[in-house]
């Protein structure tokens, strides 16, 4: 019962994001209310006249009042129904899911490269706590957390690119070039990780068990791995959700560096030249994409760690 | 006591050099005229994507602009307006962080719904729906990050003013009979100022980072205007003849938020009693746009 309340309290600490954002996708539309008339005329091949003007008006709804046509326009929304792309004609929905898979294996493997460099980083620092290679682990990743993940990307690009020519400058969504733009989003991530997970494992060196395990004769790298781990994992894992949940909205800057096909770069490539539909589109999915993988993360994490109560 | 603080910063050399460079780029900052050898926005088409020389230190760009002179003026494009979102957000945060901490209650509860549904957000959402309706420029950019961000500092002013307000010397002042605004002003504001300025200068930090990057991505600052996010947009299709363009803002980025994150660092570990370090959350300039 306890876990339904809260379940439902975050969906209505939910509720006021999706009404701002739903009413300033709504308003882009609005921007110049004449212009979309015209726009979807012209996308449509008609010479924009006085009288196919005022069809297109009534025919999109444009005369009601902006309450009326706002409601009118979250019923489409709420079907997933944007309209058709002012560039491609296009239904919106279809343009951005199919891009979807794109973004979403360079999050996966972001997140997954995340991990996979922390957790040896984070039980190497810890081993050899306070002394030269856990310095050294703390300096690079405190630079790795700060630096600008494009411009990582662009150096990325220019030495594996242009200099050493292994990697091709235009990646082109095709899975075997996804190293590059994952490794890049994953440095910032694994930064932050590896500190964390250092952070917890050398509280939990501190705790009774993994001095017991110590004591069984386990080595020290042992005892960590095979019962601090584990346990030091939790709020990494916590993190890893959150992020993810950013990741799956598409990372304009490094999907247009590395020429990904995802959605991040298609929704400002749309902005550049004010295909509205899309725009919306992106705005509402992405937001609704977030808030899900949110929502299932605070429910998931109810059942794996007990400690969390109601406030 | 400000003593015994100043002395141990000026013991850590991290902080001491993320000070001096920060003060440096300050000062270019406001003196970027002077400084920049040559007009950043003067637009020679004889001279473009020259090498470096002793004329042009840093080469010029494809319009035949000194690289340099745009790189400095870009200090004050980037930094003041990091400074001017951290001070709003400031103004905005701590205010209401220190009425949602000691008066509690329904006001607390409203502030701190408010906060969480400006945290969130994704700030690229945002910044895509606000630049889509207003169209692109760094005044907006600005805008959402203020929307966006004067919730942390709420929340960290929150949570200090509500430990400070249960210990002896405020209760002590309250028995005494004090106004409310005596206390907040004599007691409570001088406690929390510590963790306040840490935390701003860190905030400076990851604001030169987002803005850069959203400028880089076409939702800020847009060309001609010298900005480091700019300059490595303009760079991006010369990556294989002319590389050097997109290294020199990167460069420069880098070094101006590393140094922010010693300063602040820095400061957080003199501001606070030994053996709590890193007491002030951290948030870094991690980006994701």
């Amino acid at each position: 019962m306890k876990r339904f309340k809260l379940i439902l309290l975050r969906i209505v600490q939910i509720i006021p994001v999706l009404l701002i954002v739903t009413m300033l996708a709504f308003w882009l539309s609005n921007v110049s209310a004449g212009d979309v008339a015209t726009v979807t005329l012209q996308s449509k091949g008609i010479q924009p006249t006085e009288e196919s003007l005022a069809a297109i008006r009534e025919e999109l709804g444009l005369n009601d009042s902006l309450p009326v046509q706002y409601v009118n326009w979250l019923k489409k929304a709420c079907r997933l129904d944007f309209g058709v792309s002012f560039q491609t004609n296009r239904p919106v929905t279809e343009e951005i899911f199919s891009r979807f898979p794109a973004t979403l294996e360079l999050a996966i493997s972001a997140s997954l490269l995340a991990v996979i460099f922390a957790i040896p980083l984070a039980l190497f620092a810890t081993r050899y706590r306070d002394s030269a290679p856990d310095h050294v682990i703390r300096v690079v990743s405190s630079i790795g957390a700060t630096m600008p993940d494009f411009w990582i990307g662009l150096m990325l690009l220019y030495l594996f690119g242009v200099q050493l020519k292994i990697a091709p400058i235009v990646a082109g969504s095709k899975i075997e070039n996804i190293f590059l733009p994952a490794f890049t989003l994953s440095i910032q991530y694994a930064a932050t990780y590896t500190r964390v997970l250092r952070g917890n494992l050398v509280e939990i060196t501190r705790i009774d068990y993994i001095k017991a395990a110590r004591a069984r004769g386990l080595s020290e790298g042992g005892a960590l791995v095979k019962h601090g781990l584990k346990n030091a994992m939790l709020p990494v894992i916590t993190l890893m959700g959150v992020n993810f949940g950013k990741l799956v909205g598409g990372q304009v800057a490094i999907e247009t560096i590395f020429s990904w096909n995802g959605i991040g770069q298609f929704a400002i490539s749309c902005m550049k030249v004010k295909d509205l539909p899309v725009i919306q589109g992106y705005i509402i999915i992405v937001l609704l994409a977030y808030v899900i993988v949110n929502l299932i993360l605070d429910i998931v994490y109810m059942y794996i760690d007990p400690r969390i109560k109601v406030e | 006591m400000l003593k015994s603080i100043i002395r141990k910063f000026f013991q850590k050399r991290s902080a001491v050099l993320g000070l001096i460079v920060a003060l440096l780029m300050v000062f270019i900052g406001i003196f970027a005229e002077q400084v920049a050898p040559h007009d950043a926005y003067a637009v020679d088409i004889s001279q473009k994507l020259l090498d470096p020389s002793a004329e042009y230190p840093l080469g010029t760009d494809q319009l035949g602009r000194c690289i340099l002179s745009r790189l400095i003026l870009g200090t004050r494009t980037s930094l003041f307006s990091a400074i001017i979102v951290t001070v709003i957000i400031l103004l905005i945060g701590v205010p209401l962080g220190i009425i949602a901490g000691y008066v509690g209650g329904i006001t607390d509860n409203i502030i701190m719904r408010m906060a969480d549904v400006a945290s969130t957000f994704p700030s690229s959402l945002l910044a895509l729906a606000i630049v889509g309706i207003f169209g692109p420029s760094l005044r907006n950019l600005i805008l959402v990050f203020i929307f966006l961000w004067w919730a942390p500092f709420a929340r960290m002013v929150r949570g200090q003013v509500m430990k400070i307000k249960e210990m002896e010397y405020v209760l002590a002042a309250v028995a005494a009979g004090d106004s409310r605004f005596r206390i907040i002003v004599r007691h409570i504001l001088p406690n929390t100022i510590s963790s306040i300025i840490v935390y701003a200068t860190l905030r400076i930090a990851a604001v030169i980072v987002h803005i850069a990057s959203f400028s880089f991505i076409g939702l800020g600052s847009q060309p001609p205007t010298a900005d480091w996010g700019v300059m490595l947009n303009d760079g991006r299709q010369f990556i294989t003849s002319h590389p050097l363009m997109l290294v020199w803002p990167g460069v420069v980025i880098a070094v101006v938020v590393l140094a922010f994150n010693a300063l602040g660092e820095g400061l957080n570990d003199a501001m606070t009693p030994t053996s709590e370090e890193g007491a002030v959350v951290k948030e870094t300039g991690a980006v994701n746009v």
